[in-house]
């Protein structure tokens, strides 16, 4: 055969493997608002940036006829293609092709691209859409999740790994997304689960429907699996690109620096957004758009634990995390949850040379049974872990109140801070006046012959005395109290001087954190 | 014009130590198992399974760590054993009978402690 022959024989091949699992197939794949394996791809990528590799690879299966079955790419495409310039790796299962089922070859495929980009330093970007094991491949599918997990594992603190579940994602498959960085779900169409509803009903009884279980919302609002969610595959695809925008390549690099930009001051003015009153809420977003180029702000886990707000920014071009207590939900308290939340955040921050800014106004940690049997201890801890291993640059800026085990979780000096601004509105102090009049001035209330009346001048005495930065500042532990209006400048100038920062944490194999 | 009202009408009250906060609500705060007191002297299943044997009935007299009865739940025989020694106040099931899950299943005559008129 010519040359010419055996390039004809080659596209040939090619065709009826990217005609993936056939039209019927892929037309009910269609039917419920999906896009096949290959075009989310593309969708994702740069224009004509994808390469396809292992595209000839077929199943392993030896049993119940499966070696009478071909299954194009055995259900996985892998390659490699372009974001905003850069190259990542990528796979997506294809559930046209036997349900995107992962036997021994499609797990193969799978970690052969994982190595690659831990070899190449570049973010992996995995697409979730599949029924789950090949159960006639038995035992080497579970060897194939095994691999990938393990993998995951490696990778992480390294490149930065996007999990992106479009499709059902069950059983053992999903702790591959659970041990990335940030997970995508979309409406209707994203299922995580360990047990289906069917399990459930069997063993304990109680029906559910997969959407109630694990479905996209869900996994979003309610257990937090999940970090972004939109509303079509397109928004989603749309996220990651932003996503992408902010971080960096790998844990050597930062991300690409932007050109410095404004915020739009005349749409959120700093001086306007906060109320004078400690107990009234606002939309703590509104001061980050304040201070943020172009006010963009890319929030990360919006609908679970939005009692903190944790989310990507660029200030003087450069990307930084920002972490702050939003008073808009639960007055803005740190719990389980949103404990859970942000120091998950803050460490991907530090393994991926992300500054800190942590704004700050809560009234602590919240009381309840509930929080306690569900070891709100254990779960706050992490935020003073997180924090304090954290070392780059950490800048904190205190709004209004910081009471409490919350004025030390919320990146405090005692933590190392490289450097902490109070406002003038700033009351640090062991707890609000309220409580702390009660407990200090009790004699006093109760002996008095009006004792609401006392309670209420124990309340203001209190207030007028510690409910302020100075007395803070008369420590050392706040490094300067500072006009609203001035936040923007003084945060940039702080991370201006802390570029070049150098801070050691003592030499160990890995620390033990409450996890 | 007060602060107070310019505030969203739709806020809530949500309370911290002592102080009154203005603020909205998550869906898993309002879905937080709210906590009710055990009461040892109901006995109650963990998981639904079917009875297998019913070892106890009314005015049974049982001391602590007895059998009362047998369950069985995802194919393994699980005991329920008397949490402290008294009388059987009341059986509301029966041998064969499936049961679903925190079904009270005996009652007990109170705890000791809990009664000391007794």
């Amino acid at each position: 055969m010519s040359v010419k022959e055996k390039t004809r024989d080659l596209k040939k091949r090619m065709r009826t493997a990217l005609g993936g699992g056939g039209e019927k197939a892929i037309e009910k794949q269609k039917a419920i608002g999906k896009l096949t394996a290959r075009e989310r791809i593309l969708a994702l990528v740069d224009e004509n940036t994808f390469n396809e590799y292992d595209l000839f690879v077929e199943h392993a299966g030896k049993d119940f006829d499966m070696d009478k079955k071909y299954l194009p790419g055995d259900g996985v495409i892998t390659g490699t293609g372009n974001i905003h310039g850069h190259p990542v790796c990528i796979y997506a299962q294809d559930f046209t092709v036997a349900g995107g089922s992962l036997g021994y070859m499609h797990a193969k495929k799978i970690t052969k691209i994982m190595d690659h980009a831990m070899k190449l330093k570049v973010p992996l970007i995995g697409i979730n859409d599949s029924g789950g094991a090949r159960i006639q491949e038995g035992v080497n599918s579970l060897a194939g999740y095994g691999e990938i997990f393990f993998r995951n594992t490696l990778a992480s603190g390294v490149i930065p790994q996007i999990s992106v579940v479009l499709g059902p994602c069950a059983g053992g498959a999903v702790y591959s997304p659970a041990l990335t960085d940030f997970v995508f779900v979309v409406d209707k169409i994203s299922k995580m689960f360990i047990t289906g509803p069917e399990v459930i009903k069997t063993v304990l009884g109680e029906e559910i429907s997969m959407e109630d279980l694990g479905g996209a919302r869900v996994q979003a609002e309610i257990s937090g699996n999940a970090h972004f969610f939109a509303k079509s595959e397109e928004d989603c695809f749309e996220q990651i690109k932003d996503l992408m925008s902010y971080i960096p390549w790998n844990n050597t690099k930062r991300g690409d620096p932007f050109p410095a930009d404004h915020p739009k001051t005349r749409l959120y003015n700093i001086e306007n957004i906060i109320p004078a009153d400690v107990r009234h809420p606002y939309d703590v977003r509104d001061v980050i758009r304040a201070l943020s180029d172009k006010s963009d702000f890319l929030e990360v886990s919006e609908l679970f634990a939005p009692n903190i707000c944790i989310g990507f920014a660029r200030l003087d071009g450069n990307t930084v995390g920002f972490v702050a207590n939003q008073p808009l939900y639960l007055a803005g308290v740190l719990d389980v949850d949103s404990s859970d939340k942000a120091a998950r955040f803050i460490r991907f921050c530090d393994a991926f040379n992300i500054p800190l800014v942590t704004l700050v106004d809560l009234p602590g940690y919240l009381p309840g049974i509930d929080q306690e049997y569900a070891g709100v201890i254990r779960h706050g801890a992490k935020m003073l872990y997180a924090y304090s291993e954290a070392t780059v640059p950490k800048i904190t800026v205190i709004l209004r109140k910081a009471y409490g085990g919350g004025y030390i979780g919320m990146c405090s000096n005692h933590l190392r801070a490289d450097f902490v601004f109070a406002w003038p509105t700033a009351e640090i102090a062991v707890m609000g006046p309220e409580g702390a009049a009660n407990i200090i001035f009790r004699n006093e209330i109760m002996n008095a012959e009006n004792p609401e009346e006392m309670r209420k001048k124990k309340i203001q005495e209190y207030k007028d005395k510690f409910a302020n930065p100075y007395v803070a500042a008369a420590y050392g532990y706040i490094d300067a109290v500072i006009v609203p209006k001035d936040t923007r400048k003084l945060v940039i100038h702080a991370l201006e001087l802390s570029k070049g920062k150098v801070e050691e944490r003592p030499a160990k194999k890995h620390g033990i954190p409450p996890f | 014009m007060e602060e107070e009202d310019i505030l969203p009408s739709d806020l809530e009250t949500f309370i911290v130590w002592v102080a009154k906060y203005k603020t909205y609500l998550t869906k898993n705060y309002k879905n937080r198992k709210v906590y009710v007191p055990k009461n040892p002297a109901l006995v109650k299943t963990f998981i639904p399974g079917t009875v297998v044997k019913m070892n106890v009935k009314a005015k049974s007299k049982v001391k602590e760590g007895d059998v009362l009865m047998v369950f069985e739940a995802m194919k393994m025989h699980n005991n329920i054993m008397a949490p402290y020694t008294t009388r059987v106040k009341k059986v509301y099931v029966k041998e064969g009978e499936r049961i679903v899950r925190d079904q009270i299943v005996i009652e007990l005559m109170p705890p000791p402690l809990a009664s000391p008129s007794e």
